[in-house]
Parts: C-alpha cells; structure tokens; sequence
C-alpha cells in the first residue's frame, strides 16, 4: 500500500479488496505512461479554446 | 419452415416474406419465442425475455401489414436490445445487482425508432457490467456464451446480443461500443457489428460509460441487414447533446457497387506489429484482403499511430469518464459491483485532470492524421481481435486477450468501423476484419463489406446449436 492517504471515497472499496487500490494505482500509471504529453501550444486543439462572443 | 429455419431468416429476407404477406409476424415471432426458450439455457444470452408484448406488438404489425399499411424493411422482424438500453416500463439492469430492479418510464431513443419502424422487442440481452465489467461469475445473471463453442467467451461487452444473433435467437440486436464493445462479440460470434460514426446514433436514454467514446450499433448476421438497421437507427436527436446534425444518407443503395476502383489501405501494421496476431486471424486477415483485391480494388499497405499508445489514449478517457459516473456507487456499494468492473473502473480515481486533458489533447492529434490519412482511401480493412475466442473461463487468458484488439482506435477517432466475419479458425472459432471509413461514410463501408460477403460463405454459416 502506497503512503498516500487513501480518500474516503476509497475506503470501502479497499476494505472490500486490499489488492484493489494499489492495482489500480499501478494500472493508472502505466496507462498514463502511454501518453506522450509535452504540446507546444500551438498544437492544442482548437475546441478547448473555443470562446463564445462574450470573450 | 422449421423454426430453426426461421430463426436464421436473415432481416432483408424475412422483410419480402412479410411484404408479400407469405409469412406472417405472429409466426415469425412465434419461432423465435420457441426458438429462445429451447436453445438459451445453453447460451444465456437473453436476461428478460419479453414474450407477451412481443406477441401483442406482433398481432399489431400483422393487423396493419394485412390491412396494406406497412411502415418499411424492419415492421414485423423482431429484435433485441442489449440491457443498458432503457426500456420504458421494461426493467433494464446494465446487467447489475446496483440496477436490478431498474424500470425505466421512458424508452431510449433507439429503443423507440425501432419500435416506431414496426420492429418487435423479443427482450433484453446480456452485457459485461455497465457495458465493462465481464465476463463474470459474481453477478445476478450468468455471462453469456459464445454459440459457436459455449465453453468460449462470446466477446463484450455486448455479449447477449452477439450471441443471440449468432444463433438465430433474433435476427438482429443493438450493442452499444465505447472500446469496441459492438465489434468483439460480432468477432467473437461471426456476424456483423457496425459503430457508426460518433453522434449518427443517439445514446439518449443508453446508460452512459464514458459520452466522449459511447457508440450504438446494429448487430446482424448479414452486411445488408446491418444497414437495414442503421437506415432505422440513425439520425439527430435533440436528447443527445453530442449528436450529429448530418443528414442521414441511404445506406442500401450503392451496397452492391462492388469495389471495382476502390482504394483500400491495409493497415497490416496493427496485426504483424504492434500486436503481433494468431497465425489463424493473420491467415484469415491475408485471405481476406486477397479477396477484396480479387474484386477489383487496388489494396495498399498503409501505417498509422502504435496501437498500444491509441489504446492507453483511449482508456484514460474511457476510465476517468466511468469513474465519474461511477464513483458514488463504488464508495458505497463496492460489493454489488463484479470484480471484474470495480477492477476495470478503479483506475480512474488515480487519474490526475491533467492526464485526461493530455488524452484528449492525444486524441485530436490523432484525429488530424487520420483524417489526412483517409483522404487517399475509401475504407481501411484492418483487424478486430487478435486472437479467435478464449475458453470464458480462462481468467488469466481473458486478460491477456482483453487488449490484444484493434477497435478502440475508432472510438477514439468516432470514425465508423464495421467487424464482419472472414473465416474460421483451426478450431472451429470465428474470425474477424474491420472495415473502416471517414466520418458519416457508412454506406462505403457496407458496399465494401457487401462486395466480400457477396463472394464469400462465411455468413451462412450456422453455430452448432439448438
């Protein structure tokens, strides 16, 4: 088990599954290490800047 | 005809015999009843059956057929829904304990345009939890069984549909696909499965896994009856906020314009690189592409992204949409989840915001390339699965083919993407290519996926059941 406190959300999932949360961390981190990450600006998608005509 | 023989009337062909009045709904309808009750202890693809209003809904249709006023191809065929799709006054469980006494009041929008078009619900089908967690044992219902060989996994998470489909239980089935949920059991059990384009099917009323990736899709036994039933599925719908205000084109036209002329890129880098496939489905995969090159279209190898950075794009969207939805209930009620769905969903809490922005800052990327990539091709043909179905209760063989797929790409991408059957295995087990096209080009898809069932036998095939 990780040190990181474990969020109450969690507790009864892990009472339930002690292998569970760290599973999941573990799986979490391999999937994450799967995104390549490191955009340049200019490369970001157009929708998440959209604005409205207020802005 | 035998009630077998019924059963595995295909959708067009039962159409002209209710058309001409040469069959009747109650009849058919009658069949497929009979048919469920006999074959399903083996297959448990059905969790409700549905037979009274399925009787009375087809007593109506052959009052109205009898009295000239037939509503189009799908009035009097019946269907099934996979059981995440809401069903008014129809318990519809997600094949959960936490739903099992769900009864929704309304109907989901593709539960009523089919109902609209005349079609008759025979029941609701099994699912791997929420649309995710399967196949498992710790549930209120059995998973359900692949027909082809019931110690094998049907595929999922649309398992019941792909199933009954499979074995003449119903001529045709909804699925829905947020990894490839429609695709693998249509894999797995040899028949059709098309997830149209993102927004060209409403997910209202569908119990939600994660709205970025969720598809709806028909299940069929034929090319052509897929696009029956997409014809009647397909459309905006201000329920669902990510439909797609496109006209719906006419998708049986051009289905038997052959591919004479069309380019066709092969994308034999998913199955021979990233994922290196099983000698059968790489065999099956080569014989197919042989074939379609033998009709006259100029195949070309072509590349794309890795699959495995595609598919952790794909999951971390998926996850961190699911666990939102889900994480109330797993903070309360963990034990009436599966294993198998608290461990698939879990992840998502460890998840930091700025990895699902990454993803989908991934996922527009490669949205770009593959956009470019189509505009030199009319469809890529690639694979589905890697593999032919697992024993279902080979747990650690389960998890190790669960990602050896190619369909969570086209959730990714929203880009239509048909499985269809190509062969079978050394031991009898299905075999699967996809076919794949640009947004809102379904049509070219069933043409292409037409013009090799046209000149192959693979969906006449019958599993060895009932």
């Amino acid at each position: 088990m990780s040190d990181t406190p474990l969020p109450s959300a969690l507790e009864a999932a892990h009472a339930l599954d002690p292998e569970l949360i760290d599973k999941s961390r573990a799986q979490a981190a391999r999937l994450v290490a799967g995104l390549r990450g490191g955009y340049k600006p200019e490369e970001e998608p157009a929708h998440i800047y959209q604005a409205g005509d207020s802005q | 005809m035998s009630d077998m023989d019924l059963g595995y009337l295909s959708v067009a062909e039962a159409s002209i015999k209710l058309a001409t009045k040469e069959l009747s709904p109650v009849d058919l309808t009658e069949a497929l009843l009979r048919r469920i009750e006999a074959v399903d202890p083996e297959l448990d693809s059905y969790l409700l059956v549905d037979g009274d209003t399925a009787m009375a809904s087809a007593k109506a249709a052959e009052s109205a057929i009898q009295g000239g006023c037939r509503m189009g191809p799908l009035h009097g065929i019946p269907y099934a829904l996979k059981d995440i799709v809401g069903t008014a006054d129809v318990r519809t469980t997600c094949h959960s304990k936490i739903l099992k006494d769900n009864v929704p009041t309304q109907d989901a929008t593709v539960a009523a345009k089919l109902k609209a078009a005349g079609g008759i619900m025979l029941g609701k089908t099994a699912t791997h939890e929420f649309a995710l967690g399967g196949p498992a044992f710790d549930l209120p219902w059995p998973p359900a069984r692949n027909p082809w060989n019931r110690d094998h996994h049907p595929g999922g998470s649309s398992s019941g549909s792909g199933s009954a489909v499979a074995a003449g239980l119903a001529p045709m089935a909804i699925g829905t696909d947020t990894g490839g949920s429609v695709r693998n059991p249509a894999s797995c059990c040899g028949i059709v499965g098309m997830k149209a384009t993102y927004g060209r099917v409403s997910r209202a009323g569908v119990f939600p896994l994660s709205f970025s990736l969720d598809h709806i899709g028909p299940m069929t036994r034929t090319v052509t009856d897929n696009a029956l039933m997409l014809q009647a599925i397909a459309g905006a719908d201000k329920r669902d906020t990510a439909s797609a205000n496109v006209p719906v084109t006419n998708y049986t036209a051009d289905i038997e314009g052959g591919v004479k002329g069309l380019k066709i890129g092969y994308l034999r880098q998913f199955h021979e690189v990233d994922l290196p496939a099983h000698p059968d489905m790489a065999a099956g995969l080569e014989a197919a592409v042989d074939v379609l090159r033998g009709e006259g279209a100029d195949v070309q190898d072509v590349g794309f992204a890795p699959l495995a950075d595609l598919a952790a794009t794909n999951r971390v969207i998926l996850i961190s949409e699911a666990y939102s939805i889900h994480r109330d209930w797993l903070a309360t009620r963990p034990q009436d989840y599966a294993k198998a769905t608290r461990d698939r969903i879990m992840p998502g809490a460890f998840f930091a915001a700025a990895d699902y922005v990454d993803a989908l800052r991934q996922k527009a990327r490669y949205l770009a390339q593959f956009n470019k990539m189509m505009g030199d091709y009319d469809v890529i043909i690639c694979a589905s699965s890697m593999d032919p179905a697992c024993r279902i209760d080979d747990e650690p063989e389960v998890d190790r083919t669960y990602g050896r797929q190619a369909r969570t790409p086209f959730n990714l991408l929203g880009a239509p993407a048909m499985a269809q059957p190509i062969g079978f295995s050394k031991d009898g087990l299905p075999l699967s290519m996809q076919v794949v096209s640009r947004a809102f080009n379904e049509a070219m898809i069933y043409r292409v996926g037409r013009a090799f069932e046209r000149v192959t036998e693979w969906t006449n095939q019958r599993p060895p059941v009932g």
